[in-house]
């Protein structure tokens, strides 16, 4: 707020002293001056013609208004920390438990598999596959010399 | 409860251990009426035995066991007769990536390079040898 905007509201609220008023309305232009001596005249009519208005139901209107104060003023309830923590970490247990039982985990680590089998003897033939169940794994070699049963093998 | 969620995690990941056997053997399966009573250490390897190649008797001609490791090779003699040069390329998460040989006396009938899980084994069909089928059995332990 200016100087003149402090000096123009104490001039209207009729606050100045009197040497105060003199120096400040010999600032004013006439038409200022003539607004503003009616300014006192227009409040004490809209002080007259304002009159109450009559609201229905005042009380429970305040009701309404000190319950919702009321609430505004009341602290959130408190969160039980500890009861919070304990269930995010069943959370996280249980969450990694299911993942380990069900997610179906990468067989070729579980499991036996070949990736190459070549037999030395070029009239040998090797094929590889998985046995049922998928964990374990056959190589089957077909040409290699059948050994005489009176042979010993140990 | 806490114990027992740690342990189904820890069975249900089941990683390799830091120093692992390998155990290999040599059977000779047959089919014989009635069917012989399956060794106990061929058990495990009876079903898929009866189911792949068809026979319903087993016999345990030889067998070792020898500690495998990453980036190591080794002789592994299951028999005088058939054995194997076992040469590990790799340890991946839960399985051994590894070269393997399999000798016949002084003669080599196969190399394969393949992943071996604990507890997958790998099946070698071998040759004929009178009326049974000789079978040569790989397994990380």
């Amino acid at each position: 707020m200016t100087n003149f905007e402090s000096r123009f509201n104490r001039w209207l609220d009729g606050s100045l002293n009197e040497d105060e008023r003199l120096a400040f309305e010999a600032t004013l232009d006439e038409e200022t001056l003539r607004t503003a001596k009616m300014w006192p005249t227009l409040q004490s009519t809209l002080r007259q013609s304002a009159s109450e208005i009559p609201l229905p139901h005042p009380d429970f209107l305040n009701s309404q208004i000190l319950r919702e104060i009321r609430r505004e003023g009341t602290p959130p309830p408190r969160a039980g920390l500890a009861r919070l923590a304990w269930a995010g970490a069943f959370c996280v247990l249980a969450a990694a438990l299911l993942t380990a039982i069900f997610l179906p985990r990468d067989t070729r680590d579980s499991s036996t598999t070949v990736v190459s089998a070549s037999p030395a003897n070029p009239s040998v033939s090797a094929s590889a596959f998985q046995a049922a169940g998928g964990k374990s794994s056959v190589i089957w070699l077909d040409g290699v010399d059948h050994i005489p049963a009176n042979e010993r093998v140990q | 409860m806490k114990t027992l969620i740690a342990l189904a995690l820890m069975a249900s990941l089941s990683p390799l251990a830091a120093e692992d056997n390998i155990w290999a053997a040599l059977v000779l399966s047959t089919n014989e009426n009635p069917p012989r009573e399956v060794p106990r250490k061929l058990q495990d390897f009876a079903p898929t035995i009866r189911d792949v190649f068809g026979y319903n008797s087993l016999y345990l001609l030889g067998q070792k066991k020898q500690t495998i490791s990453a980036w190591s090779s080794d002789w592994l003699v299951p028999s005088s007769d058939f054995f194997f040069k076992i040469t590990s390329l790799a340890q991946e998460s839960a399985c051994y990536r590894v070269r393997i040989e399999l000798f016949r006396g002084k003669s080599l009938l196969l190399t394969t390079e393949s992943r071996l899980a604990r507890n997958a084994p790998l099946y070698i069909r071998g040759p004929q040898w009178g009326e049974g089928q000789l079978i040569l059995l790989l397994e990380v332990r």
